[in-house]
């Protein structure tokens, strides 16, 4: 029988000796003396990244964690014996489990858009096609664009990046627009600090992404498309690019695509590290070789988008979906999920959590079963709020925990989904501070067309400083809520959102900012000018 | 060392004179070079047939591109949220004293800069330190030093 196994080497694991565990595995494999030569892969994400290097043993679906290059030997001899049981996983009732599904980290998971990261070698595009690749790209192209926009409907289909815009919309926009010549574009800018799930994706899948992009692009009637991808990605940009060259081969990228009639070809846009860029008609300029600044709306990208040609800007996580739509149906993609927000999100879980990592779960559960039963709860101290949504995004108090983990319950706390980062703060956070530095970020990232947004940012910056060092008076917090309304006035989305840290600190924090400005104390100990007064 | 470098045009003749490789041009200058240079600046615009102010506002529009020459190493200190909520500050300051220098700058030698970078998206393993493309994750207290040693040693080997 033959086995494959598979070494867990992201970035992550890779830091911690990834390579050299796979390296010692092959080498112990050539041993005369072992009876099962197994195949070394080196995959994608596997999730836990707190408890990597994980390696998994397939079929058998043994996963280890915290392997060390040492432990290869061993790995290897337990393969026609018992699993090695120093490297399983102990379950909080301190039961040392085989599988991944019984890991507690992975039981409320479902994985659909992760669905083949860290379980095929991402540069073997036949490891893809084994796993049904391409099955919906062919579904696709033997149906009417119409349809496919249909099957999008009947999914329920909202955008990953952040708003939750309904895919269908952009997709029949663009389908009705006039022109012969029309884009799609990938958005892998994940620009958000925190937030790592397309990195992963692109990483770990790169043809679930390529293959969205070429639906996407046959649904509208697209010919040409380009993956914007975040230019700290290097191994996402070289992974894309070979999965480029190697779909090219198989014959599902240039003329007449499986023998359908319908050309498209794409090509990869190194971005250039700047945050506005991830707005779409900023990228839309950046793409042009411009600079990034956003357009005004309408017209919207659909109808005048990439060199005013008709255009669509879909992100990485949405368009991995859509090759399991394509091959699942869109109606049974919709029974995930909730009502009005279907199907799974990924989320990077980082911070304050004991198990930070890659998840990905059905839409519709709380933050507190994210947050407490897969995170495993806050590693010292406790509880405090946890972030989302990006600099542009806001925190979520623990009063808020058992919201569900939809699009509109996320954005009526005052928050907002955006594209999945997680960032879990405990008590030893000081709101004030982490508020100041946003502001900063966004300060620094403001693209400086708009007045409120360079300007407001600007002086909202100057006063969380001088709260920070004692200095502000508490009329301050007034000017600071008037800026973070004025700021709404920007023209783009990351403009208008700007004040959001702000606002949702003064609404859910309003006593850290008035210890900080009338007893000039920090009471997270944080803020150094306050430290010993 | 400097026979081994391109040339601007060997750069330049390997794209079409169109607007839309404008980024692109400009990565493999600051690849080549380590910064994009006055010069640079001049052959990129004339290539493009573009004038050179449009060319001087990418290149500092984005972070990606520096009009000053970077280090032989660029330490680069992740400063993204979850980083920054794990003591990136305090790394990057012992990074400097190592160093003597701060961030956005170079040594006089000419070795080393000290970059902030907004995040890695490698934030499971925070706080996170990145040089030469190798990742250093969970960065505790003397940590920074010793990477900064490490690439020291590099230099002189």
């Amino acid at each position: 029988m033959s086995k494959d196994i598979l070494v867990c080497c992201d970035i992550m694991c890779l830091s911690k000796g990834a390579e050299e565990i796979a390296d010692n595995l092959i080498s112990a494999s050539k041993d005369k003396n072992v009876n099962i030569k197994p195949l070394v892969k080196k995959v994608g994400c596997q999730g836990l990244c707190a408890k990597g290097p994980m390696v998994t043993i397939m079929p058998d679906n043994i996963t280890y964690y915290q392997v060390q290059p040492e432990d290869a030997e061993d790995i290897i001899a337990s393969l026609d014996r018992e699993p090695v049981e120093r490297l399983l996983h102990v379950n909080s009732d301190g039961k040392a489990v085989c599988t991944m599904q019984e890991n507690e980290y992975y039981f409320m998971q479902k994985r659909i858009v992760l669905r083949n990261v860290g379980l095929i070698d991402p540069s073997v595009i036949d490891d893809y096609i084994n796993q049904n690749g391409y099955k919906g790209l062919k579904k696709a192209l033997s149906i009417k664009q119409k349809q496919v926009i249909k099957e999008i409907e009947i999914s329920g289909l909202r955008g990953r990046s952040g708003t939750g815009f309904p895919v269908k919309v952009k997709w029949q926009g663009c389908y009705e627009a006039i022109g012969k010549t029309k884009y799609v574009i990938c958005n892998g800018d994940e620009g958000d600090p925190g937030a790592f799930m397309d990195r992963s994706i692109m990483d770990g899948d790169p043809h679930s992404v390529l293959e969205g992009l070429i639906i996407a692009a046959y649904a509208v009637g697209a010919n040409k498309g380009f993956l914007y991808i975040r230019d700290e990605y290097n191994t996402s940009i070289d992974r894309v690019q070979a999965a480029i060259e190697d779909a090219r081969a198989k014959g599902f990228l240039g003329q007449n695509i499986l023998g359908s009639g319908f050309d498209f070809d794409c090509e990869i846009v190194r971005a250039a590290r700047a945050y506005v860029c991830g707005e779409e008609t900023a990228l839309i300029e950046s793409i042009e070789g411009k600079t990034g600044m956003p357009r005004k709306k309408p017209p919207f990208p659909t109808n005048k988008g990439l060199w005013d040609k008709p255009t669509i800007v879909n992100n990485v996580e949405t368009l991995a979906n859509v090759p399991y739509i394509l091959a699942k149906g869109g109606a049974e993609f919709a029974k995930i999920g909730v009502k009005s927000s279907t199907g799974t999100k990924v989320f990077s879980l980082v911070g304050k959590v004991k198990n930070p990592g890659l998840v990905e779960v059905p839409m519709g559960i709380t933050l507190r079963q994210l947050i407490f039963d897969i995170g495993g709860g806050i590693k010292n101290g406790k509880f405090k709020c946890v972030q989302t949504g990006g600099p542009s995004g806001g925190f979520i108090p623990a009063k808020h925990l058992d919201l569900p983990i939809d699009f509109d319950a996320l954005k009526a706390s005052g928050s907002m989904m955006g594209s999945g980062g997680m960032i879990v703060m405990d008590d030893s956070t000081c709101m004030v501070e982490l508020a100041r530095y946003f502001l900063s970020f966004l300060a620094e990232e403001s693209c400086g067309k708009c007045t409120p947004c360079r300007e407001g940012l600007r002086c909202m910056l100057d006063i969380l400083q001088r709260i920070t060092k004692g200095e502000a008076e508490i009329e301050d917090l007034v000017i600071l809520e008037d800026l973070a309304y004025a700021s709404q006035a920007s023209l783009c989305v990351l403009g208008a959102t700007t004040a959001n840290p702000v606002m949702t600190t003064l609404k859910y924090f309003r006593d850290e900012f008035e210890a900080h400005i009338k007893n000039k104390e920090c009471p997270a100990g944080v803020c150094e000018a306050l430290a010993n007064e | 060392m400097e026979s081994n470098e391109r040339t601007i045009e060997e750069i330049l003749n390997n794209f079409h004179p169109e607007d839309k490789y404008a980024l692109a041009i400009l990565h493999d200058i600051q690849k080549e070079y380590g910064y994009i240079s006055s010069h640079s600046l001049k052959a990129v615009a004339k290539y493009l047939d573009t004038p050179i102010s449009k060319i001087f506002s990418l290149a500092t529009f984005y972070d990606a591109y520096s009009i000053e020459k970077k280090g032989r190493f660029v330490i680069q200190i992740c400063n993204g949220t979850t980083c920054h909520a794990e003591g990136s500050q305090d790394i990057l300051n012992e990074i400097e004293e190592a160093l003597g220098i701060k961030a956005g700058e170079t040594t006089s030698d000419g070795l080393f800069s000290i970059e902030i970078v907004h995040c890695f998206g490698t934030c499971a393993m925070a706080p996170v330190v990145a040089c030469d493309n190798t990742y250093f994750g969970n960065i505790k207290k003397e940590q920074g030093k010793e990477i900064v040693k490490k690439y020291k040693e590099k230099v002189e080997i």
